[in-house]
């Protein structure tokens, strides 16, 4: 079957079949910085905004996202205009081997997005579905908290 | 406290080098690259739990079509 599908502002039409989930429709098409973790629904890595709600791209059929709007962490923040939160996640040394880092800057966005001031608990909440393998949580909570302050200043 | 401050390095914070390309999803992890038809491989396990191998027909696996190649201990280096 063929659909569009709206990434990051740009539609693009795709080719696939019936049953691919959203997750491999992407990486297959280039979209290479949503990553493949457990394929469960359980780490996160393969977070996604469909129209602008925070999913696990491989629980979702690519056929239920047709003409819906996907967003991910490339529209957040680039290497050259990087996003606060993506500033805040390298200088409190959050990112390790780097893998769960686009879930977990998807998952900091939408927080920050509804709550500019999270508590250490509501971080918790907010981020208990990307699994981190490498730096453990604390420097990653700590990367959002410096990121809720980056966010509240260039506002 | 020990002063740190003729120091390059320690006890200081490095900031790490490709962190930022990380947090913006730059690099390519070895699943990242696109692979030009690549084949696919499955495992066929033993239905019996401890159990002797006396012998493996796998004629049938190999006259399907598609199939490029099917590796036992028969075709496959010891060492």
């Amino acid at each position: 079957m063929k659909a569009n599908f709206k990434i990051n502002g740009k539609t693009f039409e795709f080719e696939f079949p019936p049953h691919a989930k959203l997750l491999d429709v992407l990486r297959e098409n280039g979209f290479t910085e949503v990553k493949c973790g457990c394929r469960e629904g359980f780490c996160g890595a393969c977070s996604v905004l469909l129209d602008g709600k925070l999913v696990n791209s491989c629980m979702i059929y690519a056929a239920s996202a047709k003409d819906r709007e996907i967003t991910t962490v490339k529209k957040i923040g680039t290497l050259h205009e990087p996003h606060p939160i993506q500033e805040a996640f390298v200088e409190a040394g959050a990112v390790q081997c780097g893998y769960c880092t686009p879930g977990m800057v998807l998952a900091t966005y939408t927080l920050l997005e509804r709550n500019p001031n999270p508590t250490d608990e509501e971080i918790k909440e907010a981020l208990d579905g990307n699994f981190c393998r490498c730096t453990g949580y604390v420097k990653i909570i700590d990367a959002v908290k410096l990121a809720a302050e980056k966010v509240k200043e260039n506002d | 406290m020990t002063n740190y401050t003729n120091y390059i390095n320690v006890g200081k914070n490095k900031e790490k080098v490709d962190a930022l390309a990380l947090a913006t999803g730059e690099p390519l992890f070895t699943d990242d690259f696109p692979l030009k038809d690549p084949l696919h491989i499955a495992f066929l396990y033993s239905p019996h739990a401890h159990a002797r191998i006396k012998s493996i027909d796998t004629s049938e696996a190999e006259s399907t079509p598609d199939v490029a190649l099917v590796l036992t201990y028969k075709n496959t280096p010891t060492s």
